[in-house]
């Protein structure tokens, strides 16, 4: 099976299947299509985000990273899901709004992140495509600011999130509009909890994440990754430049925290990949984490499968209010 | 209302600038020191700009929790640490991104330095990475305007992040 579609069964399938296809993970070296089968996708997970969205590929399919999946990756909320989610929640508020007169939309997304999901594969080693980096350098692709909100009435601000100013604390009660009561939290909560209902975030939808970051830590520590990247470093040394790890090589551009793609930042960026590909940092990186990550999951197996289940009925609601 | 007073050399970076900030102080506070190098200008700052509208911010806090000092970021972020540009042909305005407003942590940088962020925009998500330039494991912090739903960094993140998308 492709990963993209062993992914997409993952996710389709939720949890359940996940425990069958462990030892289909264990022993892929990143690059190696799994053989584990999937059962059909059926359910929620597959709700993607509109078409007319571009958004980060599932699997990288260029550079150093390509065809690489790591296994906390099935737990994790990715770009389509979150885009449904948002999309989904996005046609409840506009309903909700248009109940006390206001024709409110929510603005288009902005450019997409360049990873699918928490993992960041794209760019979890730093820069892994050589032709990203020499177009590009340490820069995006699209770094087109956001699109920004119209400009909003009090009141309409009041009716879509309950106050004029959120409070991370407490769900504000808004006065009635016009004689009509206005939900708690306004429309956008309202919005929410039909998407994600109460209790919302019942399950730590961090864990993967957290999970993930963790497997980073150890894995650099390891006596294989720590070779790799001496051997990355001397390459960069034999290039002029002097730095110890990936993460640190944007720093060699020209000012401290100004950040250019031209000149330098090319040359650092293309500099940068090639001692990557030349000392394969990537590969033996991602093959340390992978088998790290194995063990994360089957130590915290329920815990997991308990986000996937709470991200999957999200997306399921999602799926529901589009169609 | 912006505050220009310091030029001075790279080489003499306060690590911490601006611990007695009060609330709803200038967005832009300038160093206040003198040195011999005039070619830098260096600016504290606790947003990155267009903040006013707070519906469309991500809040970094410096303790758990959505507690301590503050700073607010729109849109995307490469570095946290903070951006030059020119003030004009002959000076570099160096911005550096700290905690303000009051609280613990006020004037100490931004940049791996946060504990926990509050999604203020009603719909736009962010993601927050682990190093500059949007690289490394990440975080998402997501939208529309989680009410309620204030959100810790993980373990990890808490003293790594460095930079975001939003998106």
């Amino acid at each position: 099976m492709h990963k993209i579609a062993l992914r997409q069964a993952l996710a389709a399938t939720g949890a359940g299947c996940l425990l069958v296809m462990l030892s289909a993970c264990a022993d892929h070296s990143g690059v190696q299509p799994s053989t584990a089968s999937a059962p059909p996708s059926s359910s929620a997970g597959t709700t993607t985000a509109s078409p007319s969205e571009p958004g980060p590929d599932p699997v990288p399919k260029t550079g150093l990273t390509k065809g690489m999946v790591l296994p906390l990756e099935a737990y994790m909320e990715n770009y389509s899901e979150r885009r449904a989610i948002s999309n989904a929640e996005g046609k409840l508020e506009i309903a909700c709004m248009a109940r006390y007169g206001f024709s409110w939309a929510p603005p288009s997304a902005g450019s997409p992140p360049p990873g699918y999901d928490d993992a960041n594969m794209a760019r979890r080693y730093g820069l892994s495509d050589p032709d990203m980096a020499a177009k590009y350098g340490y820069k995006l692709p699209d770094e087109t600011p956001p699109p920004s909100q119209q400009p909003m009435s009090d009141a309409e601000i009041i009716v879509l999130t309950g106050s004029l100013r959120p409070s991370p604390h407490t769900v504000p009660t808004p006065p009635p509009y016009h004689g009509k009561a206005v939900p708690p939290g306004g429309c956008a909560e309202e919005s929410i909890r039909k998407i994600e209902p109460a209790p919302r975030r019942s399950a730590d939808l961090t864990l993967p994440s957290r999970l993930d970051a963790e497997s980073l830590d150890r894995s650099k520590a390891t006596p294989v990754v720590q070779a790799a990247l001496k051997a990355w470093s001397a390459c960069m040394a034999s290039k002029g430049y002097t730095v110890a790890t990936p993460f640190d090589a944007m720093d060699l551009q020209s000012s401290p925290s100004g950040r250019s793609a031209g000149g330098q930042g090319i040359s650092v960026a293309v500099a940068d990949v090639s001692c990557k590909e030349k000392t394969g940092l990537i590969k033996t990186w991602f093959t340390a984490e992978s088998s790290i990550q194995q063990q994360q999951i089957e130590q915290n197996q329920l815990a997991l499968q308990a986000v996937r289940e709470q991200l999957d009925a999200s997306v399921k609601a999602a799926a529901a209010t589009a169609n | 209302m912006m505050l220009r007073a310091g030029r001075r050399s790279r080489a003499a970076k306060p690590a911490v600038w601006g611990t007695a900030l009060a609330a709803g102080a200038a967005l832009v506070i300038s160093a206040p020191q003198a040195f011999a190098n005039t070619d830098t200008v260096t600016r504290y700052v606790y947003d990155n700009g267009n903040t006013n509208n707070y519906i469309d911010a991500l809040q970094l806090f410096y303790n758990s929790d959505t507690g301590g000092a503050t700073a607010m970021f729109t849109g995307d972020v490469n570095d946290y640490a903070g951006y030059d540009d020119h003030c004009d042909d002959n000076t570099v305005c160096e911005h550096i991104y700290v905690f303000s407003s009051s609280g613990s942590g006020a004037g100490q940088r931004v940049k791996n330095n946060a504990a926990s962020a509050y999604n203020n925009s009603i719909y736009h998500d962010f993601t927050v990475y682990y190093y500059s330039g949007w690289t490394g494991p990440s975080q998402t912090i997501p939208g529309p305007y989680h009410v309620g739903n204030p959100l810790n960094f993980n373990s990890t993140l808490k003293n790594e992040n460095a930079s975001q998308k939003a998106f």
